[in-house]
Formats: structure tokens, C-alpha cells, sequence
């Protein structure tokens, strides 16, 4: 599947690793730390066409800003859910927490959400979920 | 303060209906602080309707806007002023905040969370009703712990024998409210206001007597006073 477009939101510290790993039909947004991202941020992913967003960032307790990993973990569970109430499975987002010299493990997940999306179609034939 | 939770978006999508444009309108007091009403919540709320309308093509129309309180007329009618073009008012405040927008606006203002009760966070996430505004406070009497929210019975004479480790009986993570005060009153010295009985409470001034009013009569504004005021804005 070439066509998908899977978002992957990261912190600063992540970049290196994110853009390192060169994911194909990816797209990448930056925050200076995770803790600031927020739902509404990776509901308008979707909006914008996102088959998928994976939440990339440092190990729990390494966060440079204390907490910020922990925060967008739980944003990430509310998110789940609100897409599951309106019709999107939940399978479409995702959050990796990882070393900057494992790589690999962002790559294995992104070739899953891969084939999720491939399982589950594109945001335009969502209807077939429901 | 007042604690409400967002209701479900599958019932916030059934009571918008057949509507278009709807304002989602946030509260920056108490719903703010509950999580579940502030600018955040106006935010995530307006993509995930904005999503669900572009997936079933709706072609909803949805904006945004929060004040400091919905509960002032003040600030319910920049709200409704706010709202001249849209369908509806779909209010993340609490019920008196819908009710205050209400009366100031000319199209319907919809709920978009349930009010719960009164209280306040215990931490982060986890709201705990701490007051059941019975109109007679007494307080005084138990140890600053409420019998009549926090106690599963309400009772002013307590605990009962279902109280068991400091648990209430109705649910193991329910802290017995009795027990609760007897704790207090003991880190404070005064055990020995268990002995005195609590009389029976006053309860007219609670909900007998339909919905309550409170006058503060040096607060209230003369007629004339009021006309000054109304020329000056
Ligand atoms: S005694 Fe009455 S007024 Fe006082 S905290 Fe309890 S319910 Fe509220
Ligand atoms: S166990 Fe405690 S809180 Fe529960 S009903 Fe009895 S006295 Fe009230």
C-alpha cells in the first residue's frame, strides 16, 4: 500500500530518530515537547486526511520536561475514545514511546498502522466502519 | 465550585439534530476547572463534531468561543451576541450557564455536559461532591466533613453499621463520611462532639419551598440606580 498518509507527531528530542528512519507517505510535526500537544490537535490530523497518527516520543520519566510523555499518553487514550464514538476505529492512533537509538521500533509500528489502515480503508470510506 | 462531565458525543450529535451552524460556547470558571467545559474542551469537542460531520458530509458549520463565566448576564449575552448567525448554542457550562445564555438568546442553547453537584477536585481528574446546599449549614457540628453530600444516608447521627475500614457500605471506594469525621474531629481535639446529639435539620430552607432566592438587601439596586447604570453601558 503506497498510498496511505500516516501523521507522526513527535517531541524535539524525537526528530532525529523520526526523520532518520525516512517513512514513506509520512508527514512530521514537531512540538518542542509532547506535553504540548492536545486532542483537538490530532482530531484536525484526521480532518486533514491522516489515515493514521502515531504520537512519538521519549521513554516515561526521561521526558526533558518532566511529564510531557505522560500527558500526551493520556490525550492519546481520550482521543481513542472520542474517535470510536464517532465512528473511527481507535486502531488509527497510536503512542510509542522510544530511545532515540531505536528506530527500528518506530518503523515496525508504522508498517502495523500500515496495515491497519490497508484493513480499514481511507478516512473517505470510513462510512465502512460503522 | 460545580463539577459536570462532557455528555457523550453520540448524544450531543442527537440533540444538534438537524441543525447547522452551532456555536460551541466554553466556560473558564468552574467547567474550565472540572475539565470538561474550558477552552480545551470547546477545542477538542468542535473538531470531533467537525470530523464526524465530514464524514457523514453534514456540512455542519461550527465555531468557537468561551468566557470567563456563563453564569452573568454579562457574559451570557456576549455569548448569545456572538452567536447572531448561527443555528444553535451548544454550551459547555453548567445548567445555570445554559439557562442564563437561554434567557439572553434568541435561538435554542443546547447542554453539552451534565451537572453533576457541588465540589471540588481531589486530584487531578477525580471530582468528589462536597456540599448538598441544604440551606441549614452545620458544618460546625461535624468536623468540616458534610454528612448530608457525603454520606451515603445523609445521616446526621452517624456512622451507621454498615461503616466498615473507613468504607462506606454502598462501595468499597466510597470513604464513610462518618468515619471520615470522626477522623477530623479527632486530629482536632474536639472528639468529645460526638457525645452531643444532632438535632433534626431545618430543612425549609432547602428544596421545599420551590427554587431558592437570596436576597442581599444592601447589595440590591434602587430603581433609579439601575437606570443610571443601564445609561452607562
Ligand atoms: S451541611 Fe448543608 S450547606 Fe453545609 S456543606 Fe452540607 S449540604 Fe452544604
Ligand atoms: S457507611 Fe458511613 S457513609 Fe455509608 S451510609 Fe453509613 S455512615 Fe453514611
Amino acid at each position: 500500500m503506497n498510498d496511505c498518509s500516516i501523521l507522526i507527531i513527535c517531541c524535539e528530542k524525537m526528530k532525529e530518530t523520526v526523520e532518520r528512519a525516512s517513512l514513506e507517505n509520512s508527514a512530521v510535526l514537531a512540538l518542542p515537547c509532547l506535553g504540548r500537544i492536545d486532542e483537538a490537535v490530532i482530531l484536525r490530523a484526521f480532518r486533514k486526511g491522516a489515515d493514521a497518527v502515531i504520537v512519538a516520543g521519549c521513554v516515561e520519566g526521561n521526558c526533558k520536561y518532566n511529564s510531557g510523555n505522560y500527558q500526551a499518553r493520556r490525550c492519546v487514550n481520550e482521543v481513542r475514545d472520542i474517535l470510536e464514538e464517532i465512528g473511527i476505529s481507535g486502531e488509527r492512533l497510536e503512542i510509542l514511546n522510544l530511545s532515540p537509538n531505536q528506530a527500528v521500533d518506530l518503523v515496525n509500528l508504522f508498517e502495523n498502522m500500515k496495515e491497519v489502515v490497508l484493513r480499514l480503508g481511507h478516512p473517505d470510506i470510513l462510512g465502512a466502519e460503522r | 465550585m460545580i463539577i459536570a462531565e462532557r455528555k457523550p458525543i453520540s448524544e450531543i450529535i442527537s440533540i444538534i439534530g438537524n441543525n447547522k451552524k452551532i456555536l460551541i460556547a466554553g466556560c473558564r470558571s468552574c467547567a474550565s476547572v472540572c475539565m470538561a467545559g474550558g477552552d480545551r474542551e470547546v477545542a477538542t469537542l468542535s473538531e470531533a463534531l467537525g470530523l464526524y460531520s465530514d464524514l457523514n458530509s453534514l456540512g455542519w458549520e461550527i465555531s468557537e468561543i468561551s468566557k470567563e463565566r456563563q453564569c452573568e448576564k454579562e457574559w451570557a449575552r456576549e455569548i448569545a451576541e456572538e452567536a447572531s448567525s448561527a443555528d444553535v448554542i451548544l454550551s459547555l457550562g453548567c445548567g445555570v450557564g445554559v439557562q442564563f445564555i437561554q434567557e439572553v438568546s434568541g435561538i435554542p442553547v443546547f447542554p453539552g455536559l451534565n451537572t453533576s453537584n457541588m465540589g471540588g477536585p481531589e486530584e487531578q481528574g477525580i471530582y468528589l461532591e462536597k456540599c448538598g446546599g441544604c440551606g441549614d449549614c452545620t458544618l460546625h457540628l461535624t468536623g468540616g466533613i458534610c454528612p448530608i453530600a457525603r454520606c451515603s444516608k445523609s445521616m446526621l447521627n452517624g456512622p451507621c453499621g454498615g461503616s466498615q475500614n473507613g468504607k462506606c457500605e454502598i462501595n468499597p471506594d466510597t470513604q464513610c463520611a462518618w468515619d471520615a469525621i470522626y477522623q477530623n474531629l479527632k486530629r482536632l481535639n474536639c472528639l468529645e462532639m460526638l457525645s452531643e446529639i444532632i438535632p433534626p435539620k431545618n430543612w425549609i430552607p432547602s428544596r421545599s419551598g420551590g427554587p431558592r432566592k437570596i436576597i442581599r438587601k444592601e447589595m440590591v439596586l434602587s430603581e433609579d440606580e439601575k437606570k443610571i447604570k443601564e445609561g452607562l453601558e
